[in-house]
């Protein structure tokens, strides 16, 4: 379930663990459940982040639509 | 009459110069002549035009943005304020705008449609749409070629290379720039390329950044559903597409900084997550653990006996209380029953009954004593009935031998006229009685 989140949905799921947990009223057994899916959620998107290819394309306007071909710029 | 000094009468012209709103915010046409630039940077020139001249002087911190090098001659336009300096005694425009004057025409279309839109409402602040905190894609129109689109896709590279990058190519100047751009704008908008859009060109002449200045631009960038950031030029450069835009980016980099967050201050941030993460656990861990010890500590766990005691102290105490409780209650109905008592017999039959009781008892005395009276008259009647019945009773009769004779209709035969031979009689003896047939009847004679 988690992996095919964005990585806006999951930064955002990691900030209410995060609330949750500090709000400090959970039961133990929760509390614990809510850390491990947060770790889950802490190095999804670190991933994301740096396995992050970025893509840059051109857009076309043709007649009946748009075509996008790569568009290379050195650094 | 009073009489003034000079500075006197030269603060009262300053005066009044200041503080007339129109020469606080006055453009002025002219040629430029005496042009100086000293090493301080600051400009010293004067504006004249065919019957006047003014003295104008624009600051180094002004001066640094002019794009084009002022020269005697050069025909311009100035924008500043008024104001006297008193040691020369002469009035002077402090500017902090110069710019060619060819471009008057220009600065009347761009003033104009200014105020067009603004009547229209199309720069009205709430219609401001907020950028995407992180964006899945972003479009740029802008030129193709060039350093701009070079640096925002590198921004965007370094900053958040998550977001898909779309370059819309266009003519950033020129004339047909601004039918360009606005295609561009209405292109990425209708096939939602991008979650935001930046709009814009490096720097230029106010001539070449003007094709940013059209209507065509403003409406294609109002009428856009994607947020659009306007990024036309340098800091100090200011076009219609600014105002119109969502937010204004200074420059293009800044424009790239301002739609994508960053990856460095991502990582952070998620590592500050991790932390408070970790923190919030083990705190909570800790405080359980706390919490569990000093429950083992307390006086019930170490010494349950004694909370069994306490118990067993108070269940005594309440029995006590009970039993007093009782006593108490039974001594109240006691005290009632005794007090109800004493009303009673005070009203009670009993007395009565007692005394009826007595007279019962007296009665039943006398009623015995008397029947007991009667009862021996009674019996001494009888026994001298008896005995005189027993006298003349034929028993006793019959004892010394007669006997009674009954005929057969039981009645007694006191003499033999009614009998007849053969009768049947019966004769009753003392002890027995026979049944006998006459045989004779004689008289006594």
């Amino acid at each position: 379930m988690i992996d095919d989140l964005s990585f806006e949905a999951a930064l955002g799921l990691l900030e209410d663990v995060v609330r949750a947990l500090e709000a400090g009223d959970l039961a133990l057994d929760d509390a614990i459940e809510r850390f491990q899916t947060g770790m889950q959620l802490v190095r999804m998107c670190r991933e994301k982040l740096h396995f992050a290819e970025q893509k840059v394309e051109m857009v076309m306007a043709t007649e009946n639509g748009i075509e996008t071909r790569p568009f290379e710029v050195k650094e | 009459m009073a009489v003034y000094s000079v500075i006197e009468v030269t603060q009262i012209i300053k005066q009044m110069i200041t503080s007339t709103a129109p020469l606080q915010d006055l453009t002025i046409r002219g040629e430029i002549s005496n042009f100086s630039k000293p090493a301080s940077g600051h400009l010293y020139f004067t504006l004249k035009d065919e019957k006047a001249r003014l003295r104008i002087v624009m600051f180094a911190g002004k001066a640094r943005f002019l794009r084009f090098r002022p020269a005697d001659g050069m025909s311009v336009v100035v924008h500043g304020a008024l104001d006297v300096f008193e040691r020369s005694g002469d009035y002077q425009l402090y500017a902090d705008d110069l710019q060619p004057d060819g471009l008057g025409a220009l600065y009347l279309a761009f003033e104009q449609v200014k105020e067009r839109l603004l009547a229209e409402g199309l720069f009205d602040a709430q219609k401001k749409k907020a950028l995407p905190a992180f964006p899945k894609a972003v479009a740029l129109i802008t030129s193709a070629t060039g350093a701009a689109v070079r640096d925002m896709i590198i921004t965007l590279r370094r900053r958040y290379p998550l977001a898909h990058v779309y370059v819309v190519p266009v003519a950033v100047q020129g004339d047909d720039a601004s039918k360009q751009i606005a295609r561009g704008i209405q292109v990425a908008d209708k096939f939602q390329l991008a979650d935001v859009m930046i709009v814009g060109r490096g720097g230029g002449s106010f001539e070449e950044l003007f094709s940013f200045n059209t209507e065509i631009v403003a409406r294609a960038i109002s009428a856009a559903t994607i947020p659009v950031v306007s990024a036309v030029g340098h800091e100090t450069d200011t076009t219609i597409a600014d105002f119109v835009a969502d937010i204004r980016a200074a420059t293009p980099t800044a424009a790239a900084e301002l739609v994508s967050p960053d990856v460095a201050q991502l990582l952070q941030h998620i590592e500050r997550l991790q932390m408070r993460l970790q923190d919030a656990i083990t705190h909570q861990i800790a405080s359980l653990r706390t919490h569990v010890d000093t429950l083992a500590q307390t006086r019930f766990m170490t010494d349950p006996m004694r909370y069994v005691s306490v118990r067993q102290e108070r269940i005594d105490r309440l029995e006590k209380h009970i039993q007093e409780l009782l006593k108490n209650e039974v001594a109240k109905r006691q005290k009632t029953l005794t007090s109800l008592e004493l009303r009673f017999a005070h009203v009670s039959p009993t007395r009565r009954l007692d005394v009826a009781h007595v007279r019962l008892e007296s009665l039943q005395d006398r009623l015995q004593f008397a029947l007991k009276g009667t009862m021996q008259k009674r019996t001494t009647a009888l026994v001298t009935t008896i005995e005189r019945l027993e006298l003349l009773s034929p028993l006793s009769v019959m004892k010394r031998g007669y006997a009674v004779i009954y005929d057969q209709s039981k009645r007694v035969l006191k003499s033999a006229a009614t009998v007849q031979p053969g009768d049947i009689i019966r004769v009753d003896m003392a002890d027995s009685w026979l049944d006998c047939q006459v045989w004779g009847v004689y008289d006594r004679d």
